[in-house]
């Protein structure tokens, strides 16, 4: 018995299938040789090995991505770069939503006429026009801003969002203003009672009603369950940013892009409310194979996609991939143009549910999100209902700033 | 949302009958079940742009592991999927069918987390290797699917066994269950 003869029993997957005579042989070599003798060893152990079984939605995955235009996709992303960076990064505390053609001429045919009913007033003919121009290109009229921001609940985070319409009476007189709304949020995610807290102007509210009860959240986790949150509040604020800039009507090319970044848009709203409407019936794997889809056709870089993906890990309870999900939320969020805190208190929660403490702390702490004022205009410190809470807690372990 | 182009339907029919044969490969060589999943979609990925290739094979099977092999040698490059890194605790979710104890769990499970934590030591190519002739292929398939001569192939598979198996032997006397829970 040589080790090219043990070598060849392993080769040939005879181990189980020997003759006690050829055994015994191999037993005197194996006590005889130690590398044969980890060699027999190790392959014991890898075939003890226990494979799990096949994923069900393995092959509709794979299917998925073999057809995907490969190609197609460096040229979305760089689209996902223009548009995600101004819409798509909010979540909770995030600025601006709809000015992402604000450094462009106005792409939509409304301008020259805004132009003129802010500068000489509005003549009803022109109002007219204003209505549809302003109906048929919600937010791609390039003239107006809104900005939402969310208070006190940073676990609650919108994905799918309908742009509110610019009340046409309002961009008429030049009009900006803030609606601030109430709401609760389903176990499924969907907006209902919505009521309006206060408005700088009622000609707002009904329009940010409108698009807020058309909104989709990820609903909030209490004891591994999604329940109902009710008394959400939010602000939508309409601004007139850009505004004077847009003089020259616009170019076919700049038409033709604004329209397909609305379009995109569009789709990419449409993708998450699938994947949100799997996350009602409990149907984990098929909203991360929807998520996965999305971050083929849209790129990485979408804090919102990474916030879902630790979303849907929490609930799995598979933490430590949710912590790698919320930390690409948090690294896409930091290089993104309005870093949003969605992730920083579900984070923070994770490593506090897994004793990390300092961890923890760190993720509140952290320099650059929303959350602990360092980003946040006149330096004011705006840390959540959530965030506070999560800050006690640790507090009352001896878990402070020093202590770091 | 994304219109899938249904040009060729029977891509799917000439995949799906080696997909168990292809993700339990791509278990040995990952050690976990997302990217052994990120290695067959990487596959499929492949094998679909040479689909003309594929539909005229008459061992499908040892080309698509072929392509398993070079996937995994070459290294994976994420290409659709989430580069959400799989960690010891994706062992976790492996569950066998019968139901042991809770501490008979805890010792295969900390026995599985030793291997293939002695496992991810051995470069690539060993670890595929190893995994592909665990998987029961035999030295024939093996050369079709490396492209390595048969004593090679032999020389790096037991060169490859012994190596796991002083890994284990260092590691064994590493702090057992009560010192790492």
């Amino acid at each position: 018995m040589s080790c090219n003869d043990v070598a060849s029993v392993l080769d040939t997957h005879r181990t189980a299938r020997l003759a006690p005579a050829e055994r015994a042989k191999i037993d005197a070599h194996l006590a005889a040789c130690a590398d044969c003798s980890a060699a027999w060893h190790a392959q014991g152990e890898l075939l003890a090995l226990r494979v799990p079984a096949t994923p069900a939605a393995l092959l509709e995955r794979a299917l998925l991505a073999s057809r995907l235009p490969q190609s197609a996709q460096p040229r979305r992303a760089r689209l996902a770069a223009v548009i995600g960076s101004a819409i798509f990064a909010g979540v909770a505390t995030a600025a601006v939503t709809m000015s992402m053609l604000r450094q462009q001429p106005a792409p939509t045919v409304s301008s020259p006429a805004v132009e003129q009913t802010a500068v000489s007033g509005a003549a009803s003919a022109e109002t007219a026009t204003q209505n549809d121009a302003a109906r048929a290109a919600p937010a791609g009229d390039g003239v107006t801003a809104v900005e939402l921001v969310e208070t006190g609940h940073d676990d609650v985070i919108p994905l799918v969002r309908e742009n509110p319409l610019y009340p046409p009476q309002a961009l008429a007189k030049g009009l900006a203003g803030r609606v601030q709304l109430k709401f609760d949020v389903t176990a499924a995610g969907t907006v209902e009672n919505v009521s309006i807290v206060e408005s700088s102007d009622a000609v707002f509210e009904e329009s940010a009603a409108a698009a807020l009860a058309q909104w989709r959240y990820l609903p909030r986790i209490l004891a591994g369950k999604r329940v109902r949150h009710e008394g959400v509040h939010t602000i939508i604020q309409f601004q007139l940013a850009g505004y004077k800039e847009a003089t020259a009507e616009p170019s076919q090319a700049e038409r033709e892009r604004a329209e397909k970044a609305m379009r995109e848009y569009r789709e990419y709203g449409e993708g998450l409310g699938v994947a949100l409407d799997r996350l009602a019936v409990d149907d984990f794997r098929g909203v991360e194979l929807q998520l996965d889809e999305l971050q083929a056709l849209y790129g990485t870089e979408r804090a919102d996609l990474w916030n879902f993906y630790g979303y849907l890990y929490t609930l799995e309870g598979n933490y430590s991939r949710a912590i790698d999900a919320y930390e690409q939320a948090v690294a896409v969020s930091l290089r993104a143009a309005f870093p949003s805190s969605g992730p920083v208190v579900p984070l923070a929660k994770l490593y506090f549910a897994r004793h990390q403490y300092d961890m923890a702390l760190r993720t509140l702490l952290r320099p650059g999100l929303p959350t602990n004022g360092a980003a946040a205009p006149g330096g004011s410190r705006r840390l959540s209902d959530d965030a506070m809470a999560l800050l006690k807690q640790l507090r009352a372990l001896g878990v402070t700033e020093e202590t770091l | 949302m994304a219109a899938m182009t249904m040009a060729h339907p029977d891509f799917g029919e000439l995949v799906a009958p080696h997909l168990t044969a292809l993700f339990r490969s791509a278990y040995r060589l990952t050690g976990n079940r997302s990217d052994a999943e990120d290695v067959v979609q990487e596959v499929c990925v492949r094998a679909y742009t040479h689909l003309a290739t594929l539909r005229t094979l008459e061992q499908p099977k040892t080309w698509l592991l072929k392509i398993a092999y070079r996937v995994f040698v070459d290294g994976l490059r994420r290409r659709t999927r989430s580069p959400v890194r799989a960690t010891a605790e994706d062992f976790d979710s492996t569950r066998s069918s019968d139901e042991p104890t809770p501490e008979e769990r805890a010792e295969a499970e900390l026995a599985e987390r030793r291997l293939l934590g002695a496992f991810a030591k051995l470069d690539r190519e060993q670890r595929a290797l190893l995994a592909l002739q665990v998987e029961g292929y035999t030295l024939a398939e093996l050369t079709a699917m490396t492209d390595l001569s048969g004593d090679v192939l032999k020389a790096r598979l037991y060169r490859a066994r012994v190596r796991l198996g002083k890994l284990l032997a260092a590691d064994g006397k590493a702090p057992t269950l009560a010192l790492v829970k």
